[in-house]
């Protein structure tokens, strides 16, 4: 008898089918069908890269309600400007910078005006797997919660650096800025998030000090 | 200061990653890009309603510490996952059908709900807390200090505590109560059971209802002392009879045990008639659940395609380490979908052992068969990382390479190959390391 998904576990007929992922691009070919006006072309482009982009704004905003919204802008926006591409092999890092800095674009929005933008759990995209461990799934609330409190361009050196994981020059490029600048920002982050997590979530800033508060089962 | 924050974002990254294999949102982006729509910001009354409410809330906060304000020495407080620190008494905590849910407390104490469990804080006290466990189990983790007063009431069971770990059950419908102490050693009491201390290693099983027959107690023999493995559980529950309501626990073992046969009994000093002499053998007439029989028989098979849902659930929460990987591995070889969930409550359960680490490389393993290249790469780093040293790090590094190599991300190829001719030169994969370097 099959065993059903109370778990919100996958269907087992699902067993074998390849797990989405990212699938090896030829940047070139692609950037040449987008710009040829090819019908197909805008699927292959979001099919190659939608994960990657959620992957960088999730890791930059976290659970957003607007998250759907961005990843649609980004495409939108790179669709709208593939003719300003001069280097067609480096589509990636393009739509790298893009996403980032439409992301920047939403946290500064909301800085502006919303420190009121009160959005209900319930709305909120949905939580890992029912097997993420509840730590984990509670760490993430909490990273975020700090996150919040940081100014749009620390926020993002934090996420692309630590989060992201990667390289300075990495992310330097993708934040559009030098080098110097970033590291900078990289360090003002520091400096913010563990200020802000002193303030507001001292388990979370004791932990980082390897002094723990709460408890834990781990 | 970096290193901390980098692990602590590693750590934030792979929870985000499981969101990721939700593809809704993509889909719903893609089809608005697809066919030409605009985004549609959500009107705004939405937002700003919750908004107002909130800060209304936080207006009466600020009034409420205003007023209270200065106070003595305050309460600890509580924290259940996802939620904000609250004092908040007698407030339903329940754990979902389908996963535990954490409460942490301010003097470094931890409760972790299995699934469908509900409790309540009773009490909270500068130096200790009454919790409520009103249904299921909870795995409670004391921290100790002089003055620690911790309890827990499970039905008409009282567990007093002062710094300890242990796991306490509690099913109305049965009024069956069941106590397992992992860590130091509790006080409990409740009907038929005179207040007595519960060590580590100790259980006890207990049906309330007064109309339980005890039956004679099995000869008792000598119980074969297991020999602890090299990957050790930290909640080792060996297979036991529904007989009995104390007994030590198995030596952690990582292999399970075997399962019991008729002839097998609680050791000599299993009961400790002189201290408890009511706590005798108080047997339960029902027959052990279907999946806990499969389970002991490591029937995987039938457990995986006879069993219904809830029961399947009960089955992988309640099995050792060994016995969920087999699971599994059994899924795997049906081809079911739902061995990588089951691989991911064996980390959850497990976090920290070497069955976790396990479970990270055989999901590593999964994801490359199925053509996941970076997923799989995922998960053999993160076998790497959890054992550097471990009994599959050589394979993993290797397994890494691969799964690079067919990813097309040839930088962390080559870095994952200089990585192992460093470590392993003569290993099984040092020519596909070799290849990927030239």
């Amino acid at each position: 008898m099959p065993v059903s998904n109370t778990m919100g576990w996958p269907d087992q007929k699902a067993a074998g089918q390849p797990i989405e992922e990212e699938s090896p691009i030829d940047d070139e070919a692609l950037v040449e069908s987008l710009r040829s006006g090819d019908p197909g072309a805008p699927a292959r482009f979001f099919d190659a890269y939608g994960r990657y982009v959620e992957r960088l704004l999730l890791r930059v905003l976290g659970r957003d309600p607007d998250l759907e919204d961005l990843l649609h802008d980004v495409f939108a926006e790179a669709l709208g400007n593939i003719e300003q591409l001069r280097d067609p092999t480096r589509l990636k890092g393009w739509l790298t910078r893009m996403t980032v800095f439409i992301a920047r674009g939403m946290l500064r929005r909301r800085r502006r005006h919303g420190w009121l933008a009160f959005v209900p759990d319930e709305k909120l995209p949905s939580m890992p797997s029912p097997s993420t461990p509840p730590e984990a799934r509670d760490l993430l609330n909490r990273v975020f919660a700090v996150l919040q409190r940081l100014r749009p361009n620390h926020r993002i050196a934090f996420s692309l650096r630590y989060i992201e994981g990667m390289t300075l020059p990495e992310a330097a490029e993708a934040s559009g800025v030098s080098l110097a600048t970033f590291k900078r920002w990289l360090k003002a982050s520091n400096r913010a998030f563990m200020s802000s997590a002193q303030r507001i979530d001292r388990a979370l800033y004791e932990e980082l000090l390897n002094t723990p508060r709460w408890g834990s089962l781990s | 200061m970096s290193k901390r924050l980098e692990k602590l974002g590693a750590k934030v990254a792979r929870v985000q990653d499981e969101t990721l294999a939700d593809g809704t949102r993509r889909a719903a982006a893609r089809r608005r890009l697809l066919s030409g729509e605009s985004r549609s910001a959500p009107p705004r009354s939405s937002r700003w309603g919750p908004a107002l409410a909130w800060a209304g809330a936080m207006a009466a906060v600020v009034l409420a510490v205003v007023v209270l304000w200065p106070s003595v020495a305050e309460p600890i407080a509580y924290r259940v996952e996802g939620e904000a620190e609250s004092r908040l008494l007698n407030r339903e905590i329940a754990a979902p059908t389908d996963g535990a849910r954490s409460i942490a407390f301010t003097d470094g104490s931890a409760v972790r709900l299995s699934p469908s469990a509900q409790a309540r804080v009773r009490q909270l006290r500068i130096e200790g807390a009454t919790l409520v466990l009103d249904r299921g189990e909870a795995t409670v983790s004391v921290r100790h200090r002089d003055s620690t007063k911790w309890s827990v009431e499970a039905g008409p069971f009282l567990v007093r505590v002062t710094g300890t770990r242990f796991r306490v059950g509690w099913q109305p419908e049965a009024e069956s109560f069941e106590l397992e102490v992992f860590e130091g050693e509790v006080r409990v009491r409740g009907p038929r059971l005179p207040e007595r201390t519960v060590r580590r290693g100790e259980e006890v099983r207990q049906i309330s209802a007064a109309t339980v027959e005890p039956k004679p107690e099995p000869p008792q023999v000598e119980e074969p002392i297991q020999e602890r493995t090299a990957l050790p559980e930290p909640h080792p529950r060996k297979p036991r009879k529904q007989t009995g309501t104390v007994t030590p626990a198995g030596a952690p073992s990582y292999e399970p045990p075997a399962a019991p046969t008729p002839s097998e009994a609680e050791g000599p000093e299993s009961t400790r008639p002189e201290e408890d002499p009511e706590a005798s053998a108080e047997p339960s007439s029902a027959e052990p659940p279907l999946w806990k029989t499969l389970l002991d028989r490591r029937d995987y098979s039938a457990l995986l395609t006879e069993l219904g849902p809830e029961q399947l659930e009960q089955a992988i929460w309640q099995a050792d380490a060994a016995r969920l990987l087999d699971l599994g591995a059994a899924a795997r070889e049906l081809g079911d979908a739902r061995a990588g969930s089951i691989y991911r409550v064996a980390r959850s359960r497990f976090a920290g052992t070497d069955a976790a680490a396990d479970a990270a490389f055989l999901l590593g393993r999964m994801q490359f068969h199925s053509g996941a290249y970076r997923s799989s790469a995922t998960w053999f780093e993160t076998y790497l990382r959890e054992r550097p040293d471990g009994r599959l790090a050589r394979e993993a590094a290797g397994r890494l390479i691969e799964a690079y190599h067919h990813a097309g991300d040839t930088d962390r190829a080559h870095e994952a190959a200089e990585q192992y001719l460093l470590r392993y030169p003569n290993g099984p994969h040092a020519g596909l390391a070799r290849s990927v370097l030239q």
